[in-house]
């Protein structure tokens, strides 16, 4: 056996061993215990065992060792490190999972790397299993890190990152992970910026496809995505209608429209329509009297559905979204970002209410329409406080909400994805039980993950900001154990790269394309000849 | 040249001597003193009692009271022994014991500086084990004497390691 070091001391949750290497926070290393088993801990930080006299540093030529030596002084200890380290535990094979042992190494106890077959028991599955996801491999080391989809789609998942640290290359590649043939997933993306488009290349990529499967992705581009009128609510409506000025008056009003359009569609079987909530207000338009003109102002913010966006009849069709071995993207860019919320809200009200159905027994294949959806599904959000945020409202965090308490129980899983958690809801953040953290530098966005993610310790979250693109903390109910990963290389392209701003203006000028636009100017030369007049 | 000779052995590595009658150079504190193979630094100047009484001891009273009574000036030394200098070379570590009566020499420039290098480097390796005992003034004086000594290349060293025993005094 080789040590590392030796446990100099200990306190209720950290040991600390005096060692001359200088593992990294995050590293995993072991100490014996008393029965023979081998304890897993991961090493929080490391620091020097002595500094130097600081005087023995204002010379920068000047080797310091060599000062110390020079005046009898121990050197060894400036080439010795004390390294706290917190117990994650032993690998208890019967519950597969790491167990507390309840006690700290005592001091002088052997620490040593941690082997590379005690690391892989983070992961809950082999990266080939059916049911894993694998994500890259534990930082700076060779052991594979597979997320547990199972988990992750139960009880969700967030990614947390600054912008340019890695979050859609990472969901990207967890989305391949999760299309593959040991998966199957039924997946649908919110897109807000057209950045998973790349993601077709999986149909027809050679590691994903196969003689009996091959994954199938659609992109919905933003005006092929149309909402039902029928699909909306009477708040929704009022909330497209309302810029803040509606009376009382108008309000109750629309409401009695609205009751009465209703009443009659579901007498005769059909579904509510614009031409007909037009219809029922012009009705009442005639006349020169108040009423008259309310119903005038109702009419004229009710055009506000005339959006090419709401259709009578058209709508998304959930089974068209959701089936296994179905990537879908819904690209919404370009959209408003109240439309971008009433997307979300229709669409995850409808999935909630069809899982649910489908799950009691509601809904069966014998049903007619849309909602009988026999199999999980998982619904990514980029950009996720835009649906949820902390503060202030968006017509889709409330049904978000119920989906993350209660879609467990019924199949829908969540991912949630954001650069900034601080405007992300904080209960909605911590209903996500796997979190992919990632480089985050903004303190206020630190302190809300620290507050919604147990998982995340103190130490964990003090080494976000040195992060490097691609590198991640995994924790949650997907792994054993808290780990620093680097993300594994995505097999399809990258959607969401850097633009290269000098290489796209020397491309532009270099194409020739400048002079023609300058040709193409309107000739204003008669204005020169005017403007001699003016001056 | 020598300075005087020992009167007092207070532990392993500490004795006292007194100075030379004549008018010559009194030692100061940091000076470089050898007794035989023993080197050793002048670590502070005293008398045997508390300078403030002295006035009130009686004159019958001050050979009990005034060992070294019959001059009240400052003509005694406390040393502190730093090592050995003998034909094989320099020990910074040897504990040497000296003799009362012995003759206590101020250490010329080619004995310190001999006294000084170690497998051809130059080392005060004394100062750390002896700055928590004497404290770090005797030291930061010393290491004015082996400027002289130690030549241009070691000056940043001696400089910084002078800058250190000044915080320390602080």
């Amino acid at each position: 056996m080789t040590v590392l070091g030796r446990v100099s001391g200990n306190d209720d949750e950290t040991f600390t061993f005096v060692t001359p290497a200088q593992p990294p926070a995050g590293e995993f290393v072991s100490f014996p215990l008393n029965d023979g088993r081998t304890c897993l801990a991961r090493v929080v930080c490391s620091t020097p065992l002595a500094t130097f006299p600081n005087e023995f540093l204002y010379d920068p030529f000047l080797e310091p060792n060599e000062c110390a030596d020079f005046i009898g002084m121990e050197t060894t200890p400036f080439k010795l490190c004390q390294v706290e380290s917190k117990v994650v535990g032993y690998f208890d094979e019967a519950f597969g999972e790491f167990v507390d042992p309840k006690v700290m190494p005592l001091p002088g106890t052997p620490v040593d790397f941690a082997s590379d077959e005690l690391v892989s028991a983070v992961n809950k599955l082999g990266e080939e299993e059916p049911g894993s996801a694998f994500v890259g491999n534990v930082l700076g080391r060779k052991t594979l890190v597979s997320l547990s989809v199972k988990d992750m789609v139960s009880q969700h998942l967030s990614v947390i990152a600054s912008t340019g640290a890695g979050k859609s290359y990472t969901v990207g590649v967890l989305m391949e992970e999760m299309m593959s043939d040991k998966n199957q997933a039924a997946i649908l993306v919110l897109d807000p910026h057209g950045e998973y488009r790349t993601l077709t290349e999986l149909a027809n990529h050679k590691d994903f496809a196969s003689a009996k499967y091959r994954p199938e992705v659609r992109v919905w581009d933003p005006d092929q995505i149309n909402i039902r009128i029928a699909d909306l609510r009477f708040s929704d409506i009022l909330a497209i209608m309302d810029d803040g000025n509606m009376s009382e008056r108008m309000i109750y009003f629309f409401q009695g429209i609205y009751r009465e359009v209703r009443r009659r569609a579901r007498a005769d079987g059909i579904d509510i329509t614009y031409a007909a909530l037009r219809e029922e207000v012009l009705a009442h338009c005639d006349g020169e009297d108040d009423n008259a003109k309310t119903y005038n102002a109702i009419l004229w913010r009710l055009a506000k559905l005339e959006n090419p966006i709401f259709d009578d009849y058209q709508h998304m069709d959930l089974s068209q979204f959701f089936r296994p071995g179905r990537l879908t993207v819904l690209d919404l860019s370009g959209r408003e970002e109240f439309y971008q919320q009433l997307v979300a809200t229709v669409l995850l009200r409808r999935l909630f209410e069809a899982r649910k159905g489908t799950v009691t027994g509601k809904y069966t294949s014998e049903s007619t329409g849309d909602q009988y959806i026999p199999y999980p599904t998982f619904v990514v959000l980029e950009e996720a406080h835009r649906f949820a945020p902390q503060n202030g409202e968006a017509k889709s965090k409330a049904v978000l909400k119920t989906i993350l308490a209660e879609g467990r129980k019924f199949g829908i899983g969540v991912c949630l994805i954001s650069q900034r958690p601080a405007k992300l809801d904080q209960d909605s953040l911590s209903q996500c039980m796997t979190q992919i953290t990632m480089r985050i530098i903004n303190p206020v966005d630190q302190n809300q993950v620290s507050a919604a993610v147990e998982g995340l310790g103190r130490d964990l979250l003090r080494e976000l900001p040195g992060l490097a693109r691609g590198q991640a903390v995994i924790s949650g109910i997907g792994l054993n154990t808290p780990t620093m990963v680097q993300v594994r290389k995505r097999k399809t392209s990258h959607g969401g790269m850097d633009i290269d701003a000098p290489i796209e203006w020397r491309n532009y000028s270099e194409s020739g394309a400048s002079e023609a636009q300058e040709d193409s100017q309107p000739d204003v030369s008669y204005l020169e000849e005017d403007s001699k007049d003016w001056f | 040249m020598a300075l005087g000779e020992i009167v007092r052995i207070e532990s392993q590595g500490r004795f006292v001597f007194k100075a030379s009658d004549d008018d010559g150079v009194k030692p100061e504190i940091g000076t470089y003193v050898r007794v035989g193979d023993v080197i050793g630094l002048v670590v502070d100047k005293r008398q045997s009692v508390r300078e403030e009484l002295i006035p009130y001891i009686p004159t019958e009273m001050s050979g009990k009271y005034l060992p070294y009574g019959d001059d009240l000036s400052e003509n005694y030394f406390g040393v502190a022994s730093l090592g050995m200098l003998s034909g094989a070379g320099p020990d910074h570590e040897a504990m040497v014991s000296v003799s009362l009566k012995d003759a206590v020499d101020e250490v010329g420039q080619e004995d310190l500086m001999r006294f000084h290098t170690v497998d051809g480097r130059f080392k005060a390796r004394y100062i750390d084990r002896l700055v928590p005992e004497v404290g770090p003034t005797p030291m930061l004086l010393a290491t004015r004497r082996l400027q002289n000594v130690m030549g241009d290349d070691n000056a940043p060293m001696i400089l910084a390691v002078q800058r250190y025993l000044r915080g320390l005094v602080r």
